[in-house]
């Protein structure tokens, strides 16, 4: 998917040496699979909010109308979707996390 | 769930774990090579903290050992005797499964006749094939092969003949009421998974992707089947207190998400281990194909021996199975006996141009799987050797979404690189292929310091050309330390070596100073391997 990429890479490291990628834009497994998406961050608390939220939403949308239950998932599935990234890099410079790499050209970079 | 037995589950589990991971293999390989291609291009925006090289060092191998120049008839000579050691090794271990053969069948089903006991021996070492073919040096893999399953199948031809009595080694497609293509298709897609296990290009992600399913489906039904005469009492007050429907489904929805969490961190940490296991040189990345595709064999075949009395599915196929593997198993590591390499042997860089061309890869797989029992092969990493190169401890890596750490951000000094190498032997004998990976920002660097620090270097030119320049950058580099000496280059009929001579001509060196070759079958492979062997030992390299 040259030239059509939907995000950004970026490496980020923490003062202890630990590093973790970071992609920009919209994430289509935050939006289907936010606990899924948060356990690979290793964003275990969110993914426990994550786990509770799903748990809940399912018990309080279980008897409405199913036009209801489809727009509350649609907006869920927005939200998600395209907050996720700016949360995770949120969180990653809050804790002190470096951005080292991305993939935006240096300037005067010729070739690769 | 365990009314057919603990082993029979667990069995069923370990296949279906295969079977899952043969699927999704394909989708895991176009999604490790995206991901490198996207890594390499990653462009270093500010230094890394010193903490991360720290950790990084952790990961570098210690007492780093000069290599050891050999003659090239004493290199040609430890070569032979450590393909030869494996070799005999590996047989041992094939004919061992086929011996014991017999008698697991007789253990599992006294009535079968020594007919049955014989067929089921030539199924076996049929099926065992795959693991043995596997260990063995690449050069022998077809024609050992070949012959193998000629004799099997001209052995189980002659033993059918002499008895109609059989046994059920496959159901019956007339008694299970199923059609006939059903049956088919189910052996077709036997086939497929048993081939995918061991081959080169997908094995690389099957047998670590069988491993995360395999863990993940035992952590997470397991525990269910061994609670399973107990949770219907645990549940009643839950389900007359809350509703039968909505406590069910919660108790279910917490017990299932807990046990998936559980299960998805202990496949990897196993993973992990095994990944570590290989890394440390403990068993060779071969081997432990080789291994897991034994084991998988051993458990399958007893899993179709259906055994008369219910009450041996629950232990009996187990230590069976078990014990089946293990003296396999240790029949190999006595044949193997203790191995003398420890020195580094003699390292060879390759340095190539990323290329799509099958026909190129597989000369470059050729000469590595030959060159690894000489020394280690160091060479960039990139997209287009991700179907040989890709070994537990990558895909690891890669799944456990930690690849970037493999990843070198600038360039670094010669010692720093050098030391995350490991040019030491794996306890079989076989040396390591090292891949160096770097981002946008490190690779001519690196690249530069890898050529200045090796002194066996094969250069790929074939299909050079002044439009498709490939490894013109390497070839200067070459030229401009004057290191022509330590170099066989490969061309081809596209070669322009004048082009080539151009190049070397820029930095004051001249064509003839470059060792040439042209590989077209085997005999000048050979010749290819004995021009690398002979580098250490000319003057001036």
């Amino acid at each position: 998917m040259e030239g059509a990429e939907l995000s950004r890479l970026s490496l980020y490291v923490s003062k202890s040496g630990r590093s973790v990628l970071h992609y920009s834009g919209f994430s289509f497994l935050a939006a289907i699979f936010p606990v899924v998406w948060a356990l690979h961050r290793r964003l275990y608390g969110i993914a426990a909010l994550a786990l509770v939220y799903a748990i809940a939403l399912g018990v309080l949308i279980g008897g409405w109308p199913p036009a209801v239950q489809a727009l509350v998932i649609v907006a869920q599935v927005v939200l998600f979707g395209f907050t996720a990234n700016r949360l995770h890099a949120f969180l990653l410079e809050r804790r002190g996390w470096v951005l080292t790499a991305s993939e935006l050209p240096q300037a005067g970079e010729g070739e690769g | 769930m365990f009314s057919a037995g603990l082993f029979n589950v667990v069995a069923a589990f370990v296949l279906v774990s295969v079977f899952v991971a043969a699927c999704v293999a394909p989708l895991v390989r176009a999604a490790y090579r995206a991901r490198v291609k996207r890594l390499m291009g990653l462009n270093q925006v500010q230094p890394r903290p010193d903490r991360w090289w720290q950790t990084g060092a952790a990961r570098n191998q210690p007492n780093r050992i000069e290599p050891v120049l050999l003659s090239a008839e004493d290199s040609l000579a430890t070569a032979k005797r450590s393909e030869r050691r494996i070799a005999r090794a590996t047989a041992a271990a094939w004919l061992a499964f086929v011996l014991f053969a017999p008698w697991v069948l007789a253990w599992s089903d006294p009535s079968a006749g020594w007919v049955s006991r014989l067929e089921f021996a030539v199924v076996a070492g049929l099926l065992a094939l795959g693991p043995a073919l596997v260990n063995l040096p690449l050069r022998w893999r077809r024609v050992t092969g070949i012959a193998a399953i000629v004799a099997l199948i001209a052995l189980f031809l002659a033993v059918s003949s002499l008895q109609p009595e059989t046994v059920d080694l496959v159901p019956d497609a007339e008694e299970e009421d199923w059609p006939a293509w059903v049956y088919y298709l189910l052996v077709g897609f036997a086939a497929w998974v048993y081939l995918s296990m061991f081959r080169q290009r997908i094995r690389g992600q099957v047998i670590p992707l069988a491993f995360v399913s395999a863990v993940f489906a035992l952590v997470f039904a397991l525990p269910l089947g061994l609670l399973e005469p107990y949770l219907g009492s645990c549940l009643t007050p839950v389900a007359e207190a809350s509703g039968a429907a909505a406590g069910q489904a919660t108790f279910s929805g917490l017990a299932g998400a807990t046990l998936s969490m559980i299960g998805l961190w202990a496949a990897f940490r196993v993973l992990g281990v095994v990944a570590g296991a290989i890394e440390r040189g403990w068993i060779g990345e071969l081997s432990m194909v080789s291994l897991v595709g034994l084991g998988v064999v051993a458990s399958t075949l007893v899993l179709g021996i259906t055994p008369e009395d219910p009450a041996l599915a629950t232990t009996r196929p187990g230590w069976l199975s078990l014990s089946w593997f293990g003296l396999t198993a240790a029949v190999y590591v006595v044949f193997l006996g203790r191995t003398n390499a420890t020195a580094a042997g003699l390292p060879l860089l390759m340095l190539r141009v990323f290329s799509a061309d099958k026909r190129k890869h597989d000369l470059l797989h050729q000469i590595q799987e030959r060159w690894r029992y000489f020394g280690a092969v160091d060479q960039a990493g990139g997209p287009d050797l991700i179907d040989f190169n890709v070994g537990p401890y990558a895909c690891a890596k890669f799944m456990g979404g930690s690849l970037h750490d493999l990843y070198l951000p600038e360039a670094v000094s010669g010692d720093k690189l050098m030391g995350r190498f490991n040019h030491s032997p794996d306890r079989e004998g076989r040396y390591r292929i090292n891949e160096m990976f770097n981002f946008n920002t490190s690779w001519r660097g690196n690249v530069e310091q890898l050529i200045l620090n090796s002194q066996t270097i094969l250069l790929d030119v074939r299909g050079l050309t002044a439009e498709r320049e490939g490894t013109s950058f390497e070839v200067g580099l070459l030229a401009r330390h004057a290191l022509l000496g330590r170099v066989v280059a490969v061309g081809d009929g596209e070669t322009d070596w004048a082009h080539i001579g151009g190049r070397l001509a820029e930095h004051g060196r001249r064509l003839e100073e470059l060792s040439r070759c042209e590989v077209v079958d085997r005999s000048s492979l050979d010749q290819l391997i004995d021009k690398l062997l002979q580098i250490p030992s000319r003057k001036g390299s």
